[in-house]
């Protein structure tokens, strides 16, 4: 049976002229859509964009960046700083934090901007849109630990190197009502980190990780709010931290600007896992960024990491109001 | 997180100084005129067989070259060799959910990592495409290449991860030297949330596409898609296209039910066809009810066999009992050593990797140091050589001759005598007749110059014997 259609399909195909109905076959609503843009003067990225119900945001998911979110407008400014691999909104995991033997799986690509291969993607009606990414080492192997190159549009990284990682994000996104508008919705995006490292010897990885969800914003976003009070000197309990809320702002009343807010009882609520909050500006290069990460998260061979993450544009205030009600 | 300013470049393809061993390196081939594709291109230590995994078609086989002659047959994603697997959704199957290591005709799948490693000799990395182009509406996504996705036409993505690992292993008939081994693995990483928790039965599907003059099949053992085999009772499946009807040149796949589709109620076959449109000749191993959960995965071994039907198939059939030989014998030995292997059909005793003319049996009287090993073969011409046995051999040192000289010392006796070449202690042997069997040890000494010094005797007439010694072996007395 398999082998009968098998067969069937592969010497029939070529007489076989299909018409791409992907709006009606994955139900493409009018606030998804594939775009081009230029996240740098005379480069174009393929996007997925996705726009609210209110027509307030819209949010590009960079596809040659791994998916990672290479724009967020809304009131006519733009919030994601997305110059480099190591920008935009995306999702890191470390290995070794703050050492030369990170191992350090990036959705967007590496420190050379070579990028992370986006496998799949798709605009749906419920969820809005998904997205597979396999994901290079940001630190480019300094670790030791990458068992591949990576590819990227069938070539090879090789001058210089990019290095694979065995490990897959999922990342599935939806707008969900906010009821302490403005604006009226807030971005949720559902993610699953999948080790497909179980093969032949050589790569079956069992580590222990720390999530890094990154946000980097252009340099005039430097008003910093984050609750509750979890630092790199002062980290929380991911038992005892219903929710960790950070963002940055372009005026000192924190009304214009955006933030991450993740839940680390309900997603992240390991043993001895702590979470804290990094916030600053890099005046070379011209950001600010807010990094929230979540340490002691184990991803044995075969499995999958789950949680979701908010994208809050808008004020402060609403946004913490927001974090209050979950 | 610190940064590094360079300048974007997405395309790199310049091979640099990376450690590509010297059988593996990257390449750039034309699939078709005027295209170009990145490949990992692979060399056997022989330097026999040549073989291309396309990084574009998802590192997939699409060239394998034996002594210069091509054995695969492939255009675009379709052909070549390559993993997919099936899941009908209706009983004739026209609904196929069909995950596809290439790609689905148009589109590639895209490849995550690739690599040339000294042992394994090659790792890839590949996302699959649905080769039936989501007919069964059970894709969630399209897929993208290159960072664009694919819609002219549309690519639809799938959610399985192959990684597949590639080696060359010896062939113990020696035509060709190596056959191509992979390993595979194949990850279900639908595990998200809703719409995509995946769990089906699925048909594995072991494709190899070879040119239209490959039209001579054959098949061991005969499971055909009407007369299946169960994969409990099936310790290997081999299945070949050939260009002559000696069945001489040709290309087989191979792999062992028994060993890695032994699931509850799996059944196997062979298909083999020839496409008189597209103009090649296919063979499937074909292996149904193989289960991937969310967040699962199946792995499982198959090889590549080019060369004649008579090789690749005695390599099948051996796979699962082969002869498996062992030398015993006494190591180190003085002077010989009795070498024996098990009861088999025929036997080939080599030292230092050569063969020893003449011994052919069962059991070998070696002589002289050295690695040894034996080649045998069993009732159903299963050849297997064993592990080595590295032996020492030490050689019984001459006797110590006339030159044993006894000197009184005052109330003392010493002997002495010169040093023989291999010996390593020396033992003064008495007796009180000549012809005693000179039991009683005076004492040793390594050194015939400093020799050995004993109280005078007194009394009785004693006669002495020295004796040289090496690790192992006594010399004659004197």
């Amino acid at each position: 049976m398999f082998f009968e259609k098998n067969l069937k399909i592969k010497y029939n195909i070529k007489m076989i002229i299909i018409f791409v109905l992907f709006i009606s076959i994955f139900g493409f609503s009018q606030y998804c859509s594939v775009v081009n843009y230029n996240p740098a003067p005379s480069i174009i990225h393929q996007a997925i964009s996705l726009t609210d119900i209110a027509g307030q945001q819209t949010i590009f998911f960079d596809l040659t960046w791994g998916g990672a979110i290479g724009s967020v407008s809304y009131l006519g400014y733009e919030y994601i700083w997305n110059d480099e691999a190591n920008g935009l909104f995306q999702s890191f995991l470390h290995s070794n934090l703050g050492t030369n033997q990170d191992w350090c799986p990036a959705q967007a690509g590496d420190l050379n901007n070579f990028a992370s291969p986006v496998m799949g993607a798709a605009c749906n009606q419920t969820p809005l849109f998904r997205m597979n990414t396999g994901m290079l080492d940001y630190f480019s192997n300094q670790s030791g630990r990458s068992p591949a190159f990576g590819v990227f549009n069938g070539n090879i990284y090789l001058s210089p190197n990019a290095y694979f990682t065995p490990y897959v994000l999922q990342s599935i996104a939806t707008f969900v009502p906010n009821p302490f508008a403005p604006p009226s919705y807030y971005l949720r995006i559902d993610q699953a980190v999948t080790n497909i490292s179980e093969s032949v010897g050589y790569g079956n990885e069992n580590l222990i990780w720390t999530f890094d969800i990154s946000l980097k914003s252009p340099s005039n976003f430097n008003y910093f709010s984050f609750f509750p009070s979890c630092t790199q000197l002062n980290k929380c309990s991911a038992s005892s931290t219903n929710y960790l809320l950070a963002g940055q702002y372009i005026d000192s009343t924190k009304t214009i600007g955006i933030a991450t807010l993740i839940l680390p009882t309900d997603n992240w609520n390991s043993a001895n896992s702590n979470v804290w909050v990094s916030q600053g500006l890099n005046s070379t290069d011209g950001y600010v960024f807010t990094n929230i990460y979540i340490e002691n998260q184990s991803l044995p061979t075969g499995s999958a990491k789950k949680y979701f993450i908010y994208v809050l544009v808008g004020p402060w205030q609403n946004a913490l109001n927001f974090a209050n009600s979950l | 997180m610190p940064f590094i300013k360079i300048l974007i470049n997405f395309y790199a393809i310049a091979i640099n100084s990376i450690i590509f061993s010297a059988v593996c390196t990257t390449t750039i081939f034309n699939p078709e005129p005027g295209v170009e594709h990145q490949a990992l291109k692979i060399v056997d230590p022989a330097g026999e067989q040549e073989v291309l995994f396309d990084m574009t078609w998802g590192g997939s086989i699409v060239s394998l070259k034996y002594l210069g002659q091509e054995y695969i047959w492939g255009v675009k994603s379709g052909g070549l060799l390559q993993l997919a697997i099936h899941h009908c959704t209706n009983s004739d199957c026209s609904l196929d959910y069909n995950p596809t290591q290439a790609g689905d005709w148009y589109n590639g799948a895209t490849v995550l990592g690739a690599a040339c490693n000294p042992t394994p000799l090659a790792r890839i990395d590949t996302g699959t495409l649905d080769f039936s182009r989501n007919s069964t509406g059970l894709c969630v996504s399209f897929g993208v290449f290159g960072g664009n996705i694919e819609l002219n036409p549309a690519g639809y993505f799938t959610p399985y991860a192959i990684q597949c690992i590639v080696t060359f292993v010896p062939n113990p008939r020696g035509t060709p030297q190596y056959y191509l081994k992979i390993d595979q693995t194949i990850t279900n990483i639908s595990d998200s949330f809703t719409q995509g928790n995946e769990n089906y039965a699925w048909g594995f599907d072991l494709a190899c596409y070879a040119p239209y003059s490959f039209a001579n099949y054959a098949m061991d053992p005969q499971c055909t898609q009407t007369n299946k085999c169960n994969a409990n009772e099936t310790p290997y499946l081999i299945g070949g296209m050939y260009q002559d009807t000696q069945l001489t040149h040709g290309i087989a796949i191979y792999t062992s039910p028994q060993i890695y589709w032994n699931t509850y109620n799996s059944k196997l076959f062979v298909g083999q066809t020839s496409d008189n449109i597209n103009q090649n000749q296919s063979t499937h191993i074909m292996a149904a009810n193989q289960a991937i959960p969310p967040g699962g995965f199946k792995k499982f071994i198959w090889y590549v066999l080019v060369g004649s039907w008579a090789n690749a198939s005695q390599f099948a059939k051996c796979f699962i009992n082969p002869p498996n030989p062992t030398i015993s014998g006494i190591n180190p030995s003085c002077d010989s050593a009795l070498l024996s292997t098990q009861s088999f059909q025929s036997y080939q005793w080599k030292r230092n990797g050569s063969i020893i003319s003449g011994a052919t049996n069962q059991n070998y009287l070696a002589t002289q140091s050295g690695s040894y090993t034996v080649q045998v073969s069993n009732d159903q011409g299963c050849i297997k050589e064993s592990p080595e046995f590295n032996l020492t051999i030490y050689y019984t040192p001459p006797r110590v001759g006339d030159t044993l000289m006894l000197l009184k010392n005052g109330s003392n006796l010493e002997f002495h005598w010169q040093n023989i070449s291999g010996a390593t202690s020396y033992t003064v042997y008495r007796d009180t007749s000549p012809s005693g069997n000179f039991s009683i040890v005076v004492g040793n000494s390594t050194s015939g110059t400093t020799g050995l010094t004993i109280p005078m005797p007194i009394g009785t007439k004693i006669y002495f014997l020295v004796a040289a010694k090496n690790n192992i072996c006594e010399g004659p007395k004197k």
